[in-house]
Parts: C-alpha cells; sequence; structure tokens
C-alpha cells in the first residue's frame, strides 16, 4: 500500500490527496488514505470518492508514504505519522513546491523527527511537475488516460464555469447555441457547487454536471476539449482534468479574464473570456486544427515532464505487480432495479432479462433479491437505505463500492427506476460501460424537468415502455438515444398454468368459496391502504361465499389487524399474478405493472390509484381503463361506492361484462422482446 | 594578560529553550568581566513571543538595557547566538561594526546524515551583508557540534569568509551542585522543551520508560498530549507547568534520547540534571560531547542500567560526584578563561 497523506487535514488538502490517490490507482498503483485522517467537514461527494480509497488504519500496511506539502505539517499530520511506527525499511516521500530552501529544509527536518527516517525528496517546480496553476498541492501528473468510446464524431466539449458566469443574462443564448452545435457535445460543468442555482440551464443545455461529482481521471477519459471560465483558482481536482487532457493531446482552453493557465506555462489555447464568442472560436480556430493541436501537445515539453510513470519512479515506487486492464471475464449485462414503492422495476427487469440473447446478472436490493432469483438470476445485494444510518446516503456509498466490483469496463449496465442515485451515475461516469436506462412513462405534471431528469445525459439509451392507451404516452422527442417500446407485461398463456389453484387455496385455507377476491394495494410506502383494507376485509367476512386474499410481497410490513378475519387471508408472494388470474375479482392500485397485468390477461378489476409525488400518475392510468369500461376506478377515501362497485362486479355480472370488454379490447403489442433486443444491440457495441 | 573586549550581544531573546538560558547564564559570566550591550534582533521567527523568563531574568538581574531597534551595533567583538533566527527572513535589521563577528552555532548545522539542519546560507549571508567586520567566526558549542559545522563549511564551501572558531563557545553551566540521592529509586524522568526532534520513536520512548518504571515524568510533551499518544505509566506534563527544581526532585535517572533524525548540539539540560544530582543517560553521540559526565547507552540498554545503579548505590553516587567534577569545565570561570583568550594566539601572530 502506498499511503498518501499530506501536510494538513484541510479539506483542500484531502482533495490533493484524493487526486494523487486517483492517478497513481488508474495506473495500477495500490494508492490509500488513512481512514483516520479524513477531514471532518468532507462533502458528500468527496465520500464517495474516498469510500472505494481509504483504509481503516488498523488495516494499513503500508509500503511507501508519499506526504504532499508546500512545507506546512500541523502537528495532527506529524502525530499520526510518528503513531504509524513504521517499520525501518518503510520510504517516506516528501512532494511539493516549496516557497524556498528553508521551507524544503524544515518539511525534511520534521517529517525526519516523526518518521524517524530521512524522507526522499521531489521538488515539484525542480522537477517540472507542478500543477498548471500554481497553489495546487497535487503533482500536475499525467496518468495513463484513456479516451472513452463515443456513439458519435462530434467533439465532446466541456465548458468549466462558475454559475455566476452560467446564470448571466446572456448566457443561456451562448450555450444553447453550443449545444446545438453540429459538430460538438456539450457538457456544462459548474465549478463552485452552483448546480442546485442554475436549473432555468436546463432549458439551455442538457448536460449539467458538477464538478464535485465527476470522477476526475473518469471525466477527463469523456471528454475531448475543455474550455475553462471564470477568475478563480482552480481546484485540484480541475487541474487533474485539465492536465489529463493536455496530456492526452486534447485543447484546453483557458477563458479566465487572468489568463490563469496560460500565464503558469501550461500549453493552452489562449480563448475567448466571452461566451459568446466560445462558438466561433471553436469554429475558426479549434475544430479545423485539432490534429495539430493534438501533435503540438504531444510534443509539448511540459507534458514530457509529468508521466505517473516518472513521478513513481522519482519517488522510488515499486512498479505495480498488474496494471488495471479488462477482466478476464466476458463482457456482460448488469441489470439494477431500484426497489421503489413496490416491486415493479424488478419484475419489468426480470421479464426483459428473460428475453435476452445473453443471461444477465443483476445488482437488487434485499426487497427483490426473491423475485429475482424466483425468475432465475442471480443478483448481489445492495444495501437499502435505513433511518439507522449516519447519513441518508450511507447505503448508496456501500452501493457504489459494490458497483464499482461488478462492473468492468466493456460492460452493459441496465438501471430500471426513477431517480437516478449517485451510485448508478458514477458507475456509469468511472467504468467505460453502455448504459440503458428503463423509465417508464407518465410522469406527473412537472416532473420531467425535476432533478430526476438532470442525469439523463448519461445514458446511451433510454427505454420507455409504453402505456396501453395512447393518451398515456408521451412523444418521445428527437433525442436519439430514446427509444419507446410497447408495454412490458408478462404475456398470457394459452392455458391457465395453475388450473387447480383455486381448490388448493380452499384447502390451505380451510374455507370453501365460490368467489375469489384478490386485493393488491400496495405496501404503504406511497400511501397508507390499512383503512380500505380493513373495509374489504369486514365486507368479506359478511359473505359466505368469498375467500379474500390480501397479497403482498415477501417481507412486506402488514397490518396486524389482517389476521383476525375469517374470510381474508394474508399471502406473501413473488408471484401474485397467478393468484390474481384465478380470481374472479381482482382490487389492486394501478401501478404500471399491476395495471397492464389485468389488462393483458383480461382480469376483472377495481383500481384504487396511488399517487404521491415521486410517483407516475397512477390517477390518470386507471380512468383511461374506466373510461373504456376495461375496468372500475375508485378513488381511495370512497368506501361506499366500493362497495358498490364489489357488489356490481360479484353479483351483478359486472365481471363478466369486464371480461367481455376485455376480451375485445385492442391492446397494442407487448414490448418485452423488442426491449431486450435493444439492450442486446447496445451490449454488442 | 589578553585584554578583554568591548562586546556587545545581537540575540533574538524569544528562542524558548536552551538558546536563551545558555545566553543569560554567558551574559552573567560575563558581566563580572566586561559590561556587555544587549541588542534584541526581533525576527520574524517568533513575531509575537515575549523574551524568555530566564534571559528577561538575567538582564534584569544584571540591570542591562534590551536596546530595541535598527541603529548599528558595535563593539570590539560582537556575538550572535543561534543564526537560526534569520532563517524565515531575507536580511537583518541592524547593521553590524565589529572586530570579530563571532556567530555562536547553537544548533548542528548537519542533522544526522549529514542533511542540512536549516537554511545556513541564508542566514549566515544576512549576517555578513549586514556586518563591517575583520573577521567573522562560527563559533560551535561543542565538539560534536563543530564537526557539523565543519563538515557543512566544507561540503557548502560558502563564498562569505567565515572561519571556525578556535576554541568552542560552550554553554556555562552555573547551576548548584547537589548532592547525589544515597537510596536512589527507579525514578525517571525527562525534561525538554516539546517537538517531536526532542523525541525518540515511539517504541524507544516505550524502553526508556516502561510500565515497572516506579515514576515515569515527562516534561514537554506537549505534542504527545495533543496527539493522544499516552500511557498509563506515563506523567505526562506540558513545556513549563512543573518548575524544574521539583521535576527533579520526582526523579533520580534522567533519560534522555532524540528523534534519531536530529541531535543536541549541547545537551544543556543533561548537564542541569548533571548538576541536579542525577544520572544522565542519552545516546553515545551525545553523551560524548560531556566526556564521561553522560553514560552514553542504547534505549534498550536504559533498564539494565537503571536496575544496577538501583542496586548498587554507591556507584550512582560515584557517576554523580564525578560528572559534576566534569561540568567545572563549563563553569563562569572557565567561560571566562575562554573568552579572553578567545583568538590569543592569532592576534599574538598578527601582533
Amino acid at each position: 500500500m502506498i499511503l498518501i497523506e499530506a501536510g494538513e487535514r484541510s479539506v483542500s488538502a484531502f482533495e490533493a490527496r484524493l487526486a494523487l490517490a486517483g492517478l497513481l490507482r488508474a495506473d495500477g498503483y495500490d494508492a490509500v488514505i488513512d481512514e483516520a485522517t479524513l477531514p471532518e467537514d468532507l462533502g458528500r461527494h468527496q465520500k464517495y470518492e474516498a469510500a472505494a480509497i481509504v483504509v481503516a488504519t488498523g488495516d494499513l500496511v503500508p509500503s511507501h508514504v508519499l506526504i504532499l506539502t508546500d512545507g506546512t505539517l500541523d502537528d495532527a499530520t506529524l502525530a499520526t505519522l510518528h503513531d504509524y511506527r513504521l517499520a525501518p525499511g518503510i520510504p517516506v516521500t516528501l512532494a511539493g513546491r516549496f516557497a524556498d530552501r528553508q521551507a524544503e529544509l524544515g518539511a525534511r527536518a520534521r517529517i525526519a523527527y516523526a518518521t524517524g527516517r530521512e524522507p526522499a525528496l521531489i521538488d515539484l517546480r525542480q522537477q517540472s511537475m507542478t500543477a498548471p496553476v500554481p497553489g495546487g498541492r497535487c503533482p500536475g501528473l499525467i496518468g495513463g488516460t484513456g479516451q472513452r468510446r463515443t456513439g458519435s464524431a462530434r467533439m465532446r466539449l466541456a465548458i468549466f464555469l462558475p454559475g455566476d458566469i452560467a446564470n448571466a443574462p446572456d448566457a443561456a443564448a451562448a450555450l444553447q447555441a453550443l449545444d446545438h452545435h453540429p459538430k460538438i457535445d456539450l457538457q456544462i460543468i459548474l465549478t463552485d457547487g452552483q448546480i442546485g442555482e442554475t436549473r432555468p440551464l436546463q432549458s439551455s443545455a442538457r448536460n449539467i454536471a458538477d464538478l464535485s461529482e465527476l470522477p476526475p481521471v473518469a471525466a477527463a477519459a469523456g471528454i475531448d476539449a475543455a474550455a475553462f471560465f471564470g477568475d478563480a483558482m482552480p481546484e485540484e481536482r480541475l487541474q487533474l482534468i485539465l492536465t489529463q487532457l493536455l496530456g492526452a493531446g486534447r485543447p484546453v482552453i483557458d477563458a479566465t479574464m487572468p489568463e490563469l493557465l496560460a500565464s503558469g506555462g501550461a500549453p493552452v489555447l489562449r480563448g475567448p473570456t466571452d461566451l459568446s464568442a466560445l462558438s466561433p472560436y471553436l469554429d475558426r480556430t479549434v475544430l479545423p486544427n485539432l490534429a495539430q493541436i493534438e501533435a503540438t501537445l504531444r510534443a509539448s515539453p511540459w507534458c514530457a515532464t509529468r508521466s505517473v510513470a516518472r513521478f513513481a519512479d522519482l519517488a522510488c515506487l515499486p512498479r505495480p505487480a498488474r496494471r488495471t486492464t479488462a477482466p478476464a471475464r466476458p463482457r456482460r449485462t448488469l441489470f439494477l432495479p431500484t426497489n421503489g414503492v413496490g416491486l415493479g422495476h424488478a419484475q419489468r427487469c426480470a421479464l426483459i432479462a428473460r428475453e435476452m440473447k445473453i443471461k444477465p446478472v443483476f445488482a437488487a436490493f434485499p426487497s427483490c433479491l426473491p423475485l429475482i432469483n424466483a425468475s432465475g438470476f442471480e443478483a448481489a445485494a445492495l444495501v437499502a437505505k435505513s433511518p439507522d444510518h449516519p447519513e441518508p446516503f450511507a447505503n448508496d456509498i456501500v452501493n457504489h463500492l459494490r458497483l464499482q466490483r461488478l462492473l468492468a469496463d466493456g460492460d452493459t449496465f441496465v438501471f430500471d427506476g426513477g431517480f437516478i442515485f449517485d451510485s448508478v451515475a458514477r458507475a456509469i461516469r468511472e467504468k467505460d460501460v453502455r448504459s440503458v436506462w428503463i423509465r417508464r412513462g407518465l410522469w406527473q405534471a412537472g416532473a420531467t424537468s425535476s432533478a430526476a431528469f438532470d442525469r439523463e445525459h448519461l445514458f446511451d439509451r433510454i427505454i420507455i415502455p409504453s402505456e396501453a392507451f395512447a393518451e398515456l404516452n408521451r412523444p418521445p422527442g428527437w433525442d436519439d438515444r430514446i427509444r419507446m417500446v410497447g408495454p412490458v407485461v408478462p404475456a398470457a398463456p394459452a392455458a391457465d398454468p395453475r388450473p387447480d389453484l383455486r381448490d388448493a387455496l380452499a384447502e390451505k385455507a380451510g374455507l370453501p368459496f365460490e368467489r375469489l377476491v384478490v386485493t393488491m394495494l400496495g405496501a404503504g410506502a406511497a400511501a397508507d391502504r390499512t383503512a380500505q383494507l380493513q373495509f374489504l376485509c369486514s365486507l368479506f367476512e359478511r359473505r359466505g361465499d368469498v375467500l379474500h386474499l390480501i397479497i403482498v410481497w415477501p417481507g412486506a410490513v402488514v397490518p396486524p389487524g389482517l389476521y383476525s378475519w375469517q374470510r381474508s387471508r394474508v399471502a406473501r408472494t413473488t408471484d401474485a399474478l397467478a393468484f390474481a388470474r384465478a380470481a374472479d375479482l381482482v382490487i389492486t392500485a394501478a401501478g404500471y405493472n399491476s395495471f397492464h397485468e389485468v389488462l393483458y390477461h383480461r382480469l376483472p378489476a377495481i383500481f384504487i390509484p396511488q399517487m404521491a409525488e415521486f410517483m407516475d400518475d397512477q390517477t390518470r392510468r386507471a380512468r383511461a381503463a374506466a373510461e373504456r369500461d376495461l375496468a372500475r376506478t375508485v378513488d381511495a377515501q370512497e368506501l361506499l361506492r366500493l362497495e358498490r362497485e364489489v357488489a356490481q362486479l360479484l353479483d351483478m355480472d359486472g365481471a363478466a361484462a369486464l371480461r367481455a370488454a376485455l376480451e375485445t379490447a385492442d391492446l397494442p403489442q407487448t414490448g418485452t422482446a423488442e426491449a431486450a433486443s435493444l439492450i442486446d444491440e447496445v451490449a454488442r457495441r | 594578560m589578553p585584554q578583554v573586549p568591548r562586546i556587545a550581544y545581537l540575540i533574538e531573546p524569544r528562542f524558548p529553550g536552551g538558546t536563551s538560558s545558555a545566553v543569560a547564564a554567558e551574559l552573567r559570566a560575563v558581566e563580572p568581566l566586561v559590561r556587555p550591550v544587549v541588542h534584541d534582533a526581533r525576527s520574524a521567527m517568533f513575531p509575537d513571543r515575549p523574551p524568555a523568563r530566564a534571559l528577561a531574568d538575567a538582564l534584569s538581574d544584571l540591570a542591562l538595557p534590551l536596546r530595541d531597534g535598527n541603529g548599528p551595533v558595535s563593539a570590539d567583538m560582537v556575538v550572535v547566538h543561534n543564526p537560526a533566527f534569520l532563517k524565515f527572513q531575507t536580511g537583518l535589521g541592524q547593521p553590524i561594526y565589529c572586530r570579530d563577528l563571532v556567530v555562536v552555532t547553537h544548533e548542528n548545522f548537519l542533522r544526522p546524515g549529514n542533511v542540512e539542519a536549516f537554511d545556513i546560507g541564508k542566514c549566515l549571508e544576512a549576517l555578513d551583508r549586514a556586518s563591517l567586520s575583520l573577521n567573522k567566526w562560527l563559533a560551535p558549542v561543542s565538539p560534536s557540534n563543530r564537526e557539523t559545522v565543519a563538515g557543512w563549511l566544507a561540503t557548502a564551501k560558502p563564498a562569505m569568509r567565515w572561519r571556525l572558531a578556535p576554541s568552542d563557545w560552550f554553554n556555562v553551566i552555573d547551576h548548584p551542585r547537589m548532592r547525589p540521592k544515597s537510596d536512589p529509586r527507579d525514578r525517571r524522568g525527562r525534561l525538554s522543551r516539546p517537538g517531536w526532534e526532542k523525541f525518540p520513536a515511539p517504541a524507544d520512548l516505550d524502553l526508556c520508560f516502561p510500565a515497572t518504571a516506579e515514576a515515569n515524568v515527562i516534561l514537554g510533551a506537549d505534542h504527545l498530549l495533543k496527539a493522544g499518544i499516552a500511557r498509563p505509566h506515563w506523567r505526562l506534563l506540558p513545556f513549563g507547568t512543573l518548575p524544574v527544581a521539583s521535576f527533579f526532585d520526582e526523579i533520580d535517572f534522567l533519560v534522555h534520547f532524540t528523534a534519531p533524525g536530529w541531535r543536541e548540539s549541547f545537551g544543556r539540560v543533561l548537564a542541569e540534571g548533571i548538576a541536579a544530582g542525577k544520572v544522565v543517560l542519552s545516546d553515545p553521540e551525545t553523551a560524548a560531547n560531556f566526556g564521561g559526565a553522560v553514560i552514553g547507552c542504547q534505549p534498550g540498554q536504559v533498564d539494565a542500567l537503571i536496575g544496577h545503579y538501583v542496586a548498587e548505590p554507591a556507584a550512582y553516587s560515584d557517576q554523580v560526584l564525578r560528572a559534576q567534577t566534569l561540568l567545572e569545565r563549563y563553569s563562569p570561570a572557565a567561560f571566562r578563561r575562554m573568552l579572553t583568550s578567545f583568538r590569543a594566539p592569532e592576534r599574538r601572530m598578527a601582533a
């Protein structure tokens, strides 16, 4: 382990450590950071990045200690170094840009006192390894940054700028012009944490991110050219990204008023400081000369001195045993369904996965595992959110680490969910994977401009399983990554696969019945349905001919009062459809899966829609079926109407009428196979 | 009879440890011979610190004013103690006019491993540029300190014409001699200003101050306390929180090891321990400065040596008394003799 330290415990010094560790790790070195040395006020995204690099103090087995310092060495750092009790043969190396000889000698001496050995020294200025802008602590090193594949021939331009410039009155027009430039794929990267303040920018550009959420080495691999605006000293991670670009022969445009990059001697292009002039500048100066710019940069002495390998040699780091390369296993497809309100995402993924040419694998939350396993797929467990965790995103940090291990360059990553977790976004950014978002439609009004869509740009393909009724589908627009497919729903079998199910239920319940009613109102995550369930139980308790099955997912929390009824029974199952198919009446929420199962399996049903801000528009969906006389719809608070509808369907041939209408209903072809085929196509790229 | 020169001192009185104590003792030793003029160098090293207590007391006792300001420092001999105070600035405020400029090198110029200890060239250059002087001397405080100064001169080959002083400008030890205890016990301690350089590696510190000792008093343990490096059998005290006399009352053995990358240039605290009637143990190189008055050993040998002296009180007493005799070479009278004969052979030759 190469232990990366810094002379102080500040957040900015930690950024430098993260940056250096990331660079070294990308080149195969086992660079780590001691968990005990993290600053207390780390940001959310720094925690994600640190998680993969930090090691608990007790597990540290350092073979080398690298300390970044400009001469500053605080007591905490010296105490930590002293307390490591490093074995005699473990070398310690200082790397920094020192103001004068005394700063260098002083740092060397204090490290010698604290570690009991004379440190080696890399004077970054002398070695021409300083960061592009003076003041950066991390050496300005160039790693083996690759260039991520891209589906288009357009130049991927990243504009780094602070929020005040992005929000300036004429910025929107300039950015919009660049976003629609025929030769450019634009990324806007906010450098000052003002991402939340720039929501209006979404109408100007599609790909907006905050610098803090970008893993630097991986981010650089996805950028072909960069322009840097503003007059603030660039953060360590930005310096690292820009250095990687220069090292890879990709143009970096210094658009700062004080010429921050150019004045430090970095081989950058001096560009216009006004955003509106950037497009013509690119057209005239950059785009026609990319090959020459690359050649010039590759021959630049500035770049020649900055390789990670040279730094490693100066620090006498042993060559890594093996470099990070593509895994020995074949490329694969990994599905990650979110756990959502029910198990709809997992069910949809399992259906699509069954149709794929090469069997995929899953990463899933514990509540989804039984369903996925029952569908015949292996699944690695993710960690669900819990109020017991110290931070609301603690589980997602663990999931990020798991995804890092599960995914390898070249894999295909399929996410099905409404909200794109940081772990998902990072997995896509960090690995050179093909990415697919299965995104059901029917968003509530205004939801498509929410944070859920901020990360849409990360995906190579977006598959939208359509709704059965045309008015519920929104046109996909002109984004060629988006494909709509027919409803993803289990195919209705020609013959009833379980003709004896009703007899088995009667025997198991010890209760003969003539009518079977199946209720599936959800797990209560979006809305509490205890009152409705109790009402239905009391309703059926009065009838001697009904067995009322309340279907819940395994692991769902069930109100204890439901167990006290004679004619109502709770059944935990991942195969709700089998019971629904055997029922005379289904009372269900109008989630995507249950709704389409009702339609495509011709099940007489009453929909009680669930609505919550973060969910799809179940009310619209249920009404669309009711308006066609294919189902009945009852609002959650309409209990008396619910009673009437139940009586009408069970006692007055209402159910038979619904079945008849469903038999003749003109429903679109299902899209499960097409969705699978679209994923296969992405995976083959 | 050599003529006593007019002496001016240019000092940074805010050095917190040995330098200020040494200057204080030196002023007390010199004052009966010649009344020195003392100038405050006021450096960037200690911008906000008051003068060291020992030095302030000496100046007060001797009614010597501490001259402030940028006026010239002139005398036959101008003595500058510890040039390291100039390491954080580019020049010296005051001009110096003298026949002999003596720069007393309180800190080793080279650390173990022959690594330059601080930016010596910068400090000496500042003095060189500020001074008009016939002779510019580098005066080591001990034989081992002399070696480091000579080593630096040989390798750095400074353009300035600094010469190595013919005799050591040793620390004056004028502490009253205390009788050794007749029944020494395994009570150990160490006293130093806080700082990582003053402390050995944790493993060596454990060897020097084990759980088996009756007492382990570590005075000046500020950084250990701050870093939470503690043992139940250690009594850790911040610097200055226990009077030195009280500290010596609590121990019978002074055990003084430093970081391997640093070495005492003189070891004033070791001499104080001897004067206080204690057996003093240190690394062989530091012990060599004291010609047998300090027992040179490795941390792993400390237990056995202390065990021996606890078991043999007579040997304990012999060691302390012999060491106190050897301390005479650092007496005020010895210093005055050194001062009056400083570069006398050269003066005779010049005459």
